[in-house]
């Protein structure tokens, strides 16, 4: 028994695992690969997107400091983000606690519905919205932005919350009701903390579905350009290595608030 | 903890024709329950009885169809859980794992808007009473089992409830912890003479622990009793079964104090039988039928092969084929039973008409 194991684990390794390894190495590769580029050519000195880079300087940084339009363009796309995590967050928790804890027909079709967002093309939504915002005069309105990323960042809280509500024992919020806690208190002082997890990563993925966020955006922002419209535009008329900076910047963005998320978010967890 | 209320003698807590169905089923089919004030009284039942039903409407979690729930004199049928003022321990504790115990303990005291210093004093005098001195800043997760029943307990009278509600809260606890805990949490229960519904479906737990038991059946209380009466006098052939073990022979009473069982053979019943025709139980405990020495007059006598045989420590337990075709089980103590009978071995047995008790067939 033993013996035959080990030879056929002698045997077996190197035909498959190996493949396997060179397999898991080169989608590695073509994820990371474009990452190995950028990042040397925001630091190069060269006005052209030139690899590698025949020097180094930090202009390309300097230039976007002092571009308004950039500035103006990160600013409007954090604001953005921000108040389409704090809306799709709150929306999406509520619609979860309905979907999960409510006893009403037609549970299910809502619960599809809500996860529409996701399946609908970006492209057919952007149109649909842009129709209807446009009548309601909203068009060129940052908020307009706002109201179509919390749209589409509501089901990935959905699947979220509704993923650790589902797994929640209901008894500790009895519990916290019999000792004298309305629902929303028991709800804020008692299954909120203990999904805190859930819901760390839930206002995580609506903030970078609505700060990566590109075709509603440019449908909706009209003049007020937010971060990704403004870097698509500088890729398609004045292609410089500025674009490289701020990519670099949204890289080193995103990374720290996920630090901060895994942080906030560990710790609490439901009993174990 | 709260003064007696006067007048409150048919019940500190008082259910009136409570019915709560959920679609076609209906879990409560009319319960009437006075609970007396300082009793602690149980809920016995199979899962599927209603008894949860019944425990979640006197705590508020479900709102009943039809029917009352008093509370003294105050009526809480539509009252919000928050305000019944009932201290309850749920079936896995439900301490809330982000909070220390002292945390858990101080938060229904928080919820009344109790002053800092007095909590602190109030947690750590309950902590004392369910002799978890010190462990106020532990987690629950750090506790054992054990602990964590008491900060349970803990945390539902430590706000001086009206009632205490325990949902089945022993089940999690191997046998010896619960023996214990179900001793510890009777002795608290009489010394702050709180009034308690104790919800469980093991029998043996509601024979130690109750004043009185009410047993459940489809969403109705088949009998509310003593635990001594529940057991010796069943009032029907679910009770009779549920409760405890017993041999239940069907028959049917055919006069001059005779039932007839099913394979012909005559048996004495006790007085006090139903009318001739009647179709009962004939339900007969197994510590009742004794071996016969020769020349011993019992009512019914019976000469049978033991078939299985199985120690129980303090006393056996025989399963025994009668001769007139029928089985019983006898449990004697492990003298009597003499040179203790083995598998195969005959032996006679027999009993009074006492000691049998009758209940309803269908």
């Amino acid at each position: 028994m033993e013996l035959t194991a080990a030879r056929r684990r002698a045997a077996g390794v190197p035909a498959w695992r190996f493949g396997l390894y060179a397999f898991c190495a080169l989608v590695f590769l073509f994820l990371m690969a474009p990452l190995v580029v950028v990042f040397p050519i925001s630091f190069s000195s060269s006005p052209y997107l030139q690899f590698p880079p025949p020097g180094w300087s930090l202009q390309w940084y300097v230039a976007y400091v002092e571009d308004t339009a950039w500035i103006d363009a990160t600013i409007r796309s954090l604001k953005v983000a921000a108040a389409t995590t704090v809306l799709s967050t709150v929306l999406g928790t509520l619609l979860a606690f309905g979907i999960v804890r409510g006893r009403y027909p037609g549970k299910e079709a809502l619960n599809q519905f809500a996860l529409l967002p996701l399946i609908v093309p970006v492209i057919v939504y952007s149109i649909a919205v842009y129709g209807l915002f446009a009548q309601a005069r909203l068009i060129g309105n940052w908020h307009a932005i706002v109201l179509g990323h919390t749209v589409h960042a509501i089901p990935f809280v959905l699947i979220v919350v509704g993923a650790a509500l589902r797994t929640y024992d209901e008894n500790y919020e009895l519990a916290a009701m019999s000792l004298g806690a309305s629902r929303l208190g028991a709800i804020w002082r008692i299954t909120l903390p203990q999904i805190r997890p859930a819901l760390v990563s839930a206002m995580f993925l609506a903030f970078i579905s609505s700060f990566d966020e590109l075709v509603v955006a440019m449908f909706l922002g009209g003049s007020n350009m937010t971060l990704p419209k403004k870097m698509f535009d500088n890729i398609v008329n004045a292609i410089d290595p500025t674009i490289a900076a701020v990519s670099v910047l949204q890289i080193v963005l995103v990374t720290v608030v996920l630090i901060v998320v895994s942080k906030i978010g560990a710790g609490a967890g439901p009993s174990r | 903890m709260a003064a007696a209320t006067p007048g409150s003698d048919e019940g500190d807590l008082a259910l009136a024709g409570v019915v709560r169905r959920f679609g076609a089923v209906t879990a409560l089919a009319g319960i009437d329950l006075a609970v007396r004030k300082g009793e602690l009284l149980t809920i016995l039942g199979p899962s599927g009885s209603g008894k949860t039903t019944l425990l979640k409407v006197v705590a508020g979690f479900e709102m009943p169809d039809e029917g009352e729930v008093l509370l003294g004199e105050r009526r809480i049928t539509a009252a919000p859980p928050s305000k019944r003022d009932i201290g309850m321990v749920f079936q896995n504790y439900a301490l809330f794992p982000h909070m220390t115990i002292a945390e858990n303990i101080a938060f229904p005291l928080q919820m009344r808007k109790v002053p800092k210093a007095e909590i602190r004093r109030r947690v750590e005098d309950v902590l004392a009473l369910v002799d978890l001195p010190g462990l106020g800043g532990r987690l629950p997760r750090q506790l054992s089992g054990g602990q964590q029943q008491r900060a349970a307990l803990a945390r539902a009278i430590v706000f001086g409830p009206r009632l205490l509600l325990l949902d089945e809260p022993f089940g999690a606890l191997d046998r010896k912890l619960r023996e214990q805990m179900q001793l510890e949490v009777r002795r608290l229960q009489r010394k702050l003479g709180l009034t308690a519904l104790f919800v469980t479906h093991d029998q043996e737990e509601a024979l130690i622990l109750s004043d009185r038991i009410a047993v459940m059946e489809q969403g109705r209380i088949v009998q509310l009793g003593s635990p001594e009466e529940i057991y010796r006098r069943p009032a029907t052939r679910f009770v009779a079964g549920f409760i405890g073990e017993s041999n239940l022979f069907r028959a049917r009473v055919a006069g001059n104090g005779y039932a007839l069982l099913e394979n012909g053979v005559g048996v004495p019943l006790p007085p006090g039988a139903p009318p001739e025709g009647s179709e009962v139980g004939l339900m007969l405990r197994p510590e009742r039928p004794k071996p016969i020495s020769a020349g011993e007059r019992l009512d019914s006598v019976f000469s049978g092969e033991v078939v299985e045989t199985v120690y129980l420590g303090e006393t056996v337990k025989y399963r025994i084929r009668l001769n007139p075709g029928l089985e019983i089980i006898v449990r004697w103590p492990f003298r009597e039973a003499g040179e203790s009978l083995r598998v195969g071995d005959r032996t006679t047995l027999g009993w009074n008409r006492d000691d049998l008790h009758l209940v309803g067939w269908s």
